[in-house]
């Protein structure tokens, strides 16, 4: 018997009891709908904190003093360590690693911004120029801090968004004097506002010359360098090139660290994975229900069927052809209900961010394919067992049975 | 005329907790084709057992079986089935057709095993049942046919396959006198037109029928006749 006869004998057999079939269905449908909405949610978290790290600056390298694992992670800048990190390493990178498109020092503190009797405590970088290239930061008026200012120490600022609301209001800052760390400096620039990434307020900032941020905090050791590669393609060949340029510059030493933006993308990645995993599996389990459910039914459905297993066996059904029917109707029972299920599964997680948009989803081809082969093999497993028993019976019992 | 069905010393025993139950003892039988031969006996005389074992539904426990000139023996589950599907045809007392299936589809069953296409399962599936007089019961479901009118359809499922015996189990057991005459008379005329048939009854106006008849008590054939003149 080939297998489009076994399935329509299974289709008619599943619509003699609609009610059942359904709610054995619901089971697998609950099952995958949960391993796609589940799977979608960590994907989509994924793909948030993908897209915000992006938002940092791509081929963003981050170099910072002393030997720590490469694998990637985020390190806290250090300071004060052995091997300092000097705002002339960062210039020598510049100009001699030619796949570094830009180099820049970081001389991080934090500490009091004071305007009147209004103050806030707040990150305070030390930087050139080219930081907000690099970071993707936008000035919103006024300007940045300037090569000149860098050169003559300038005590300029340029406030982050948050600064600038909490310290001044709506008022007009440009020209402003505020104080910070008991030095006076005069508010040149305000930066467009970037919002939160990763938890991290990146408009509680306020910037000043990185040679003047060392003047402040008496100290000539750089918490780090961000550098730039030229191009996506050469950050390999730059990070090469900084290490040549700082081993040379360090007696022959590596005493640096060079982070990449891939490396803490990967920290992330397999951090969502094992979480996306751990969703999937828990809605593993209720698809494994699901199939118990079935094969529940299935066993029901053998034992009501014992005599029409006997009159087909009778009339000339081999085990296999028995077989085949009833585990037909387990995979079609659990295939229309992964089918159903990856619809509704489906159909939840795309409106869900419609909704909530602080809940990002996505949908990807393979949760989507492994939900479907998944809610099969579950029909499969757990319908063999019924159709074996179906097709052990003996006849002329089957016959006689009531 | 050929001999079908040859049977010698053919026992069968089954075990039920510590004794064991001869349902046949040392049954020997010859059943020529186009015979029409029924098997008579009280209630556990073993003419079931002896209808199953012909009938390729159970296995003897011992002797020799050959059927058609083939010696049956050391069949798997499979192999009875192939037999059953092709080379036997059943009609049960309580008719066992499927319950949700109309009359065309029970009919059609057997040759869905041997993986004959839809249309020529139906074609002759249709002519069968015109054959027995239900030209216009086909799309009816069992439940909406008489006593009568199923069991025409459980005889022309066992003809589907034109098979070489038709084993018939109290065929009009469940049925009034009339519908049962009209059911005994339709089996005449199977073996008129050549059919080997065996009817196991204890009824003796059935039996009266068959042209050959006997008789089983504790599994033993204790009586074989010929009625020659009807």
């Amino acid at each position: 018997m080939n297998a489009l006869e076994s399935s329509r004998i299974a289709v008619v057999a599943l619509r003699a009891n609609p009610g059942r079939s359904a709610l054995t269905m619901l089971g697998v449908i609950i099952g995958v709908a949960a391993v796609i909405l589940l799977v979608s949610i960590g994907e989509g978290a994924r793909a948030y904190i993908e897209k915000e790290l992006t938002g940092i600056g791509t081929n963003l390298l981050a170099i910072q003093p002393g030997k720590t694992s490469t694998a990637g992670g985020f390190h806290p800048p250090q300071a004060g360590s052995v091997h300092k990190l000097t705002f002339e390493d960062a210039k020598a990178i510049k100009r001699r690693a030619y796949a570094v498109s830009d180099a820049v020092p970081v001389v991080l503190g934090s500490g009091k911004v004071k305007v009147g009797n209004l103050s806030r405590d707040t990150m305070i970088i030390g930087t050139t120029p080219e930081f907000p290239r690099v970071r993707n930061l936008f000035v919103e008026i006024g300007d940045f801090v300037t090569q000149a200012d860098v050169d003559t120490r300038s005590k300029v600022v340029v406030l982050g968004r948050t600064v600038y609301r909490e310290l001044f209001g709506d008022r007009p800052a440009l020209g402003a004097r505020v104080t910070i760390a008991d030095a006076k400096f005069r508010v040149v620039g305000i930066m467009q506002a970037k919002g939160m990434t990763l938890g991290f307020d990146i408009d509680d900032i306020v910037f000043i010359p990185a040679t003047a941020a060392m003047e402040l905090y008496d100290t000539d050791a750089l918490h780090e360098i961000l550098a730039a590669a030229g191009r996506a393609e050469e950050t390999d060949l730059a990070i090469r090139q900084i290490k040549d340029v700082l081993i040379k510059r360090h007696a022959g030493k590596e005493d640096f660290t060079i982070i990449t933006q891939r490396a803490m993308m990967s920290t992330m990645d397999t951090i969502l994975t094992i979480l996306t995993g751990v969703l999937g599996g828990i809605a593993g389990i209720s698809l494994v229900v699901g199939g118990i459910g079935i094969m529940n039914i299935m066993l029901v459905s053998v034992k009501e069927r014992t005599r029409e297993i006997g009159i087909r066996k009778a009339v000339g059904a081999r085990r296999i052809d028995i077989l085949q029917q009833f585990l037909f109707e387990a995979v079609i029972l659990s295939l229309i209900g992964g089918i159903i299920g990856i619809i509704v599964g489906g159909g939840i997680a795309y409106s869900i961010p419609l909704f909530y948009s602080a809940i990002p989803t996505r949908v990807s081809l393979w949760s989507v394919t492994l939900a479907f082969f998944f809610s099969v093999a579950v029909g499969v497993f757990f319908g063999v067992e019924p159709a074996r028993r179906a097709a052990r019976l003996d006849p002329i019992e089957a016959l006689r049975y009531e | 005329m050929p001999t079908l069905i040859e049977m010698e010393g053919v026992s069968k025993v089954y075990r039920t907790g510590q004794v064991d139950v001869a349902a046949l003892a040392g049954i020997t039988l010859s059943v020529e084709t186009g015979e029409y031969m029924a098997i008579m006996g009280a209630s556990g005389s073993g003419k079931s057992t002896l209808m199953n074992v012909i009938g390729f539904l159970d296995r003897p426990t011992d002797g020799v079986y050959r059927f058609a000139g083939r010696e049956v023996e050391n069949l798997s589950d499979d192999d009875l089935a192939a037999i059953r599907g092709r080379r036997i045809g059943f009609v049960f007392q309580t008719f066992q057709l499927l319950p949700r299936a109309t009359a065309l589809e029970n009919v059609e069953l057997p040759l869905v095993y041997q993986s004959v296409s839809r249309a020529e399962r139906q074609a002759h599936a249709t002519d069968i049942l015109t054959q027995v007089g239900l030209a216009d019961r086909m799309f009816h479901t069992p439940m909406e046919l008489s006593g009568g009118q199923q069991q025409r359809v459980a005889i022309a499922r066992a003809l589907v396959t034109r098979p070489l015996l038709l084993l018939a189990d109290e065929p009009t057991g469940n049925l009034d006198s009339r519908s049962g005459a009209e059911i005994m008379a339709l089996i005449d005329r199977l073996h008129a037109e050549g059919l080997t048939i065996l009817v196991v009854t204890h009824d003796a106006a059935v039996a009266g029928h068959a042209r050959r008849r006997i008789v089983l008590r504790d599994g033993q054939i204790v009586e074989d006749t010929k009625t020659v003149n009807r």
